[in-house]
């Protein structure tokens, strides 16, 4: 088999126990209704009775309306992306371990590294569809609150939510490379909650436009849906990182010693 | 892959150690096509880990490992073809059923989308497991999973397979029914299959050879057509006890 006829293969079976895991439609659901739930309840805080709330609440989504609602969206989706897509990356690569099929995923004409290639592209191409699924989704709660027509500011910020969802994506290929190292998905789990911690503590420290994890988050929140060109710098930051995971998974995947 | 009574599995002078711990010392062995080599021994007593070598899922830190002349660790993969495996654990996932679990383990077997179809449906008919082909793994017995392993290891029709206590788990009728497949692969099609049991009445009934192992090295043999291979394989374990 060619490398290509390879992945093809590999491509076929990942998708099949992909589609069919319980983990990723389970984080599906959450990064798309939950998400979208979550935002409406916090425009829904601004206008509540309690005061420290409704603080809160127009802290993250201003003045609420279509800007405050993809505001929430946008904030609650650069670290609950990093959650989910993490866990969904970890449990991808992790459970071959937990389930004892890695031994039966050696030695094959289909090799060990081509089934690595199709999680990562698999792993890649998700955000992109969970993107697709959440922002019609956000949409459509939108014009049902009556927040008005979708005009192209509109379109400017469902186009920034989707990108923050795929870039929350991205920055959750490390979690493969953890659930490898550690040999199961505990590990990517610890993994993406270190993650999450550390991004939150380089905001904290004013670093947080150069740490790649913390930049979505920032970009979330401004409430218009430009972007300059320092953030456009710190946000393409994310691309190398995310290659360097997956090089990183290749490289240990290929070099597994499975003795014991 | 070679003819029939070739090596087609070799080792010499194999060793390997978990940290200071020798696990394999000294290991000389070949596999012949269109014979049954069988290794017999306790419990840690290195079986599973010489078939891990077999499969270059780990290395050998002193000898040679060699599948068909090619050393497993640096195989291209599309030599694996030729060779099926059940080592450590099924590859079953419990999400998928029967029928997903076969189609996955053939297109890692290298069969198109088409034929992993076919191939699935005629493995899942050899290892009677038609009947739970729209079960998901994870609701079928210990028995009925080890089939499915067995199923996964023998499709595309490997010309070498490597079985680490196939056996496991089965009911006599799903003994019997191993035995059967294996020994028509073997003699029929020529295969050559290395197994691994604790079951030495079942060995005598399938192998051409057999190898005890102890401590990590190769002891000595029995003689399948042999009575009471019991104690024989006892006495030797407790003849290099006692020289230990």
């Amino acid at each position: 088999m060619s490398p290509w006829e390879q992945l093809r293969a590999a491509l076929a079976v990942e998708w099949l126990k992909f589609r069919n895991s319980r983990p990723v439609w389970v984080s599906c659901i959450f990064l798309v209704l939950g998400v979208t739930g979550m935002s409406v309840l916090t425009l829904g805080a601004i206008a509540g009775s309690n005061p420290l709330l409704a603080a809160k609440a127009q802290a993250i989504a201003g003045p609420g309306g279509w800007a405050g609602l993809f505001a929430a969206a946008n904030t609650i989706v650069s670290v609950g992306g990093l959650l989910g897509f993490g866990v969904v990356a970890g449990w991808s690569f992790g459970r071959e371990f937990t389930d004892r099929t890695i031994a039966g995923l050696s030695a094959r004409p289909v090799s060990r590294v081509a089934v690595a290639a199709a999680k990562l592209v698999i792993l890649t191409v998700w955000p992109v569809f969970v993107a697709a699924l959440l922002v019609p989704v956000l949409l459509a709660a939108g014009v049902l609150l009556g927040m008005g027509g979708i005009n192209a500011v509109v379109l400017a910020m469902a186009g920034k939510a989707a990108v923050i969802t795929v870039l929350s994506g991205l920055l959750a290929l490390p979690c493969a490379w953890a659930a490898i190292l550690g040999r199961g998905y505990l590990a990517a789990i610890g993994t993406i909650i270190a993650i999450v911690l550390a991004a939150q503590m380089a905001v904290m420290a004013g670093a947080g436009g150069w740490f790649p994890f913390s930049t979505p988050g920032l970009w979330a929140a401004r409430m218009d849906a430009g972007v300059g060109p320092v953030m456009t710098v710190q946000l393409l930051l994310v691309l190398p990182l995310a290659a360097l995971a997956a090089v990183l998974t290749l490289r240990s995947w290929q070099r597994l010693d499975l003795s014991r | 892959m070679n003819p029939a009574a070739d090596p087609v599995v070799q080792c010499i002078n194999v060793g390997k150690h978990f940290g200071s711990i020798p696990v394999l010392e000294d290991i000389n062995l070949d596999v012949l096509g269109g014979k049954i080599h069988a290794l017999v021994g306790l419990n840690g007593a290195g079986k599973t880990t010489l078939m891990r070598l077999l499969l270059g899922m780990s290395g050998a830190d002193q000898g040679s490992v060699s599948i068909d002349g090619r050393d497993p660790r640096t195989m291209p993969a599309r030599h694996w073809s030729n060779t099926g495996h059940l080592v450590d654990a099924p590859l079953a996932y419990p999400e998928l059923t029967v029928m997903q679990n076969l189609q996955l383990a053939a297109r890692l077997a290298g069969h198109p989308r088409r034929e992993a179809n076919a191939a699935s449906r005629e493995l899942a008919g050899a290892l009677a497991l038609t009947q739970w082909a729209a079960t998901p793994a994870r609701r079928l017995s210990s028995g009925n999973r080890q089939r499915l392993g067995l199923a996964a290891a023998l499709i595309g029709r490997p010309r070498l397979l490597i079985l680490d206590e196939p056996t496991t788990a089965l009911d006599p009728a799903g003994v019997m029914l191993v035995r059967k497949l294996l020994l028509h692969r073997v003699r029929a099609e020529g295969a050559a299959v290395f197994v691994s049991s604790h079951h030495l009445d079942e060995v005598a009934r399938l192998a051409d050879r057999i190898s005890i192992m102890n401590g990590g090295r190769l002891i000595g043999t029995l003689d399948p057509s042999a009575t009471d291979l019991e104690r024989q394989f006892f006495n030797a374990v407790y003849a290099d006890q006692v020289r230990q």
